[in-house]
């Protein structure tokens, strides 16, 4: 009898998000028709990103510029690297846009993404407590300040997650010398996001690597400094890749293409270039030489 | 002994139980008869202290056993459900003798028939000492020879103890031939109190005699 | 299909970092089942069988509690326990102890709530004829909680499967920390936000399993009781 209910129930869960599923389709076409003018045939762009993209505040600043001219209507999902690559070879994403190259050229070489477009960068920081128990201020990249940390036995807060941000750290610590959390007890791997790590850092009096704009956005509520920036090693860059429609089913490719050449194009390029400037003074990424 | 002055209970709008004034002295067996709703329960649950009274004073002495109209059944076997972990054993099986329970003794009283667990109940009463007891229809799912051996177990009991036993009842024969005393009510007054034969053969009004012939059809 | 799989050869590899977790998710569940029942169990039987002034408006706040979001839960014990918090001198923040206390403040009005409606539908017969009989005050609660037990135990398993199932307070306090605080739930979102999700879905049965063995131990120790 309880096998039977249990059965019933998973019937019934998969039924309310299949339900789920097609109310969103019916919405979003409902909200296309009024916008029915300057609307192209398949409005809907679904874009995959990861969560320090989110949080940056980048796409909220960009998109809606995006939208207004083209009337396309982009719906964000964000998640980690990882997932926000494996939703897009399950067919429920459009393009990507990520920042780890190895994960990146995978994704190509298995034939879901068509090309990688590299368009922006900025640097990962390291912050850490006020008074710096580890000494790193003065380190002239990444790699040395890590094994300052790691030499003084000071916490380190790591996403632990397979993000981008993550894969950055562990190359920074080198081919299999990151630390091993069974038994440095002051490594600490959160397996969480930028955001959640940084409030750990801060409660525990620890370093942690980060992408500057999350930090930027967060720091007046957080105990930590930014104590080292712009090493050679802790640059980071931004790719755009459309999914293969020759391998995965019900990609939008022409809103995806209107997304990327809208990205690439000189009116994001100056949005990007002052993003940041306003609240932060400093602008949060910089575009590469095309 | 027991005396009742002026009890009234009431639920919300509706007037159950209304008594001037009644008194039941040491050592009597009263019964309690009447229509359903007529208040006898009522009765027996303020006179047990399982509900208080709306107005009026009721005196009563403390050492009162009261078995309940619903009867429950204990986790455990029959001697356990009397015992309840404490009692003496032996005097459980010989009560469940006298009650024709004892080839039970062993099985779970989750598992006995309506009268088999009324005559249970009242085991688990009478292995207790008190000065009153209060039976709220004792007999109901007994059948003719579970009544008769309850009325006897009942009657031993009260020599033994020389307790006042007040019961409700649906049976004129329990009422006539065990009892010392009835009572009759109607929506919660009094209606005939006597003399058993001498309020079943004799009802004084006119609503007592037409109850007491319907009963006597009945039965 | 392939997570079923996956399940198995993971339980069966012995993998040191999975019976890590295993091992602070029954510690966890345990000790907040445990307690939250031991403070939640008297109030509920309390609840049950007294009548008094403020009952109707605490059951509303019990029951209001009872559908308190673990996120909610796991907020409020973040902000007593944060470093700046009354409580931050205890350093308690991504400990299993600060996860136990998250959960002990969303489970107890669940048992709370369960337990007095259970004893509130069952003991009205007990306590009526163990008044009949004369029983003493503690003699007739120990017949209202042996013979409620069935029904108390199920509480007690309610209270432990949202204990061992709940993901959102224990991520926020205990910040799921690998071999430190990282329990099922938080290992499964973890997998699920790495895009691993048939390891995610393995981890999920394994969970259930878990869940299940207890349940059956649980349930074969109260049918020994019985007999």
């Amino acid at each position: 009898m309880k096998k039977v209910l249990a059965i019933l129930l998973v019937a019934v869960m998969l039924f309310s998000f299949a339900a789920c599923g097609s109310n969103k389709n019916e919405t979003t076409a409902a909200s296309g028709e009024t916008t029915a003018a300057t609307t192209p045939e398949n409005a809907v762009i679904r874009l995959s990103t990861t969560t320090s993209v989110n949080d940056s505040g980048l796409l909220p600043y960009l998109l809606p510029t995006f939208e207004k001219e083209t009337g396309y209507k982009v719906e964000v999902q964000s998640a980690g690297t990882g997932a926000a690559i494996q939703k897009a070879e399950d067919g429920n994403a459009d393009l990507i846009l990520v920042h780890a190259k190895q994960s990146e050229e995978e994704f190509i070489e298995k034939g879901f993404g068509v090309e990688r477009l590299p368009f922006m960068y900025n640097y990962f920081v390291i912050v850490g407590p006020k008074n710096d128990p580890a000494g790193i201020k003065d380190c002239k990249d990444a790699a040395s300040a890590f094994a300052k940390i790691q030499a003084s036995g000071s916490s380190f807060v790591s996403r632990g997650d397979d993000s981008g941000t993550h894969k950055a750290e562990l190359k920074i610590w080198g081919e299999g010398k990151a630390p091993d959390a069974s038994k440095d007890k002051w490594y600490v791997s959160a397996g969480k996001g930028m955001g959640d790590c940084l409030n750990m850092a801060s409660e525990m009096n620890a370093y942690c690597l980060t992408d500057k704009a999350t930090f930027l956005s967060m720091q007046k509520d957080l105990n930590l400094d930014l104590l080292l920036e712009k090493g050679e090693d802790m640059k980071n860059t931004y790719s755009l890749i459309a999914v293969n429609p020759e391998k995965v089913d019900g990609v939008n490719t022409e809103g995806a293409k209107a997304l990327i050449d809208w990205m690439l194009g000189d009116e994001a390029s100056k949005l990007i270039a002052d993003y940041g400037q306003e609240e932060y003074g400093v602008s949060l990424f910089t575009l590469l030489e095309k | 002994m027991i005396e009742l002055q002026k009890v009234k209970k009431c639920y919300g709008e509706r007037t159950v139980l209304d008594i001037e004034s009644l008194h039941i002295g040491a050592g009597e067996i009263a019964a309690f008869a009447g229509a359903n709703g007529s208040g006898k329960t009522t009765l027996l649950r303020l006179l047990s202290g399982v509900e208080k009274a709306s107005e009026g004073k009721i005196t009563i002495p403390a050492e009162i056993l009261y078995m309940p109209q619903q009867c429950y059944a204990f986790r455990g076997n029959l001697i356990k459900n009397i015992t309840l972990g404490s009692g003496d054993k032996a005097a459980a099986m010989r009560l469940l003798e006298a009650l024709e329970l004892s080839a039970l003794a062993e099985k779970p009283a989750s598992s006995l028939s309506g009268g088999e667990l009324q005559r249970l109940a009242l085991c688990r009463l009478l292995a207790r000492e008190c000065k009153v007891l209060l039976l709220d229809e004792p007999t109901s799912a007994c059948d003719a020879r579970g009544e008769q051996l309850v009325m006897q177990a009942v009657r031993e009991y009260q020599k033994a103890h020389s307790c006042t036993v007040l019961m409700t009842t649906h049976s004129p024969v329990i009422a006539a031939q065990g009892c010392d005393r009835l009572v009759i009510l109607n929506s919660g007054n009094i209606e005939a109190d006597g003399v058993p034969r001498e309020v079943l053969m004799h009802p004084e009004t006119a609503w007592a005699k037409s109850f007491i012939a319907r009963w006597k059809i009945e039965c | 299909m392939d997570s079923i799989r996956q399940a198995f050869e993971l339980l069966f590899s012995f993998d040191k970092e999975l019976w890590q977790i295993i091992g602070v998710t029954m510690r966890m569940s345990f000790f907040s089942t445990t307690i939250s029942c031991l403070i939640g169990l008297p109030l509920g039987a309390l609840l049950g069988t007294k009548q008094f002034k403020a009952k109707s408006f605490i059951k509303k706040t019990v029951h209001t509690l009872m559908g308190l979001p673990p996120v909610v839960a796991g907020l409020l014990v973040y902000t007593l326990f944060t470093h700046y918090g009354p409580f931050g001198k205890l350093n308690l923040l991504f400990t299993v102890e600060v996860m136990v206390i998250a959960q002990v403040v969303l489970i107890t009005p669940i048992v709370i709530g369960l337990s007095s409606s259970f004893i509130e539908g069952s003991s009205k017969p007990v306590i009526e004829t163990a008044r009949g009989l004369r029983l003493s005050k503690s003699k007739t609660l120990f017949l209202c909680i042996s013979e409620g037990r069935t029904s108390l135990f199920s509480v007690v398993l309610s209270a432990f499967g949202r204990s061992i199932a709940e993901v959102g307070a224990v991520s926020i306090v205990g910040g799921n920390i690998q071999w430190k605080t990282r329990v099922m739930t938080t290992a499964i979102m973890l997998e699920t936000n790495k895009g691993k999700f048939s390891f995610a879905l393995a981890l999920g049965i394994i969970l259930l399993l878990i869940a299940f063995i207890v349940n059956a131990l649980a349930s074969f120790i109260v049918k020994d009781k019985k007999a």
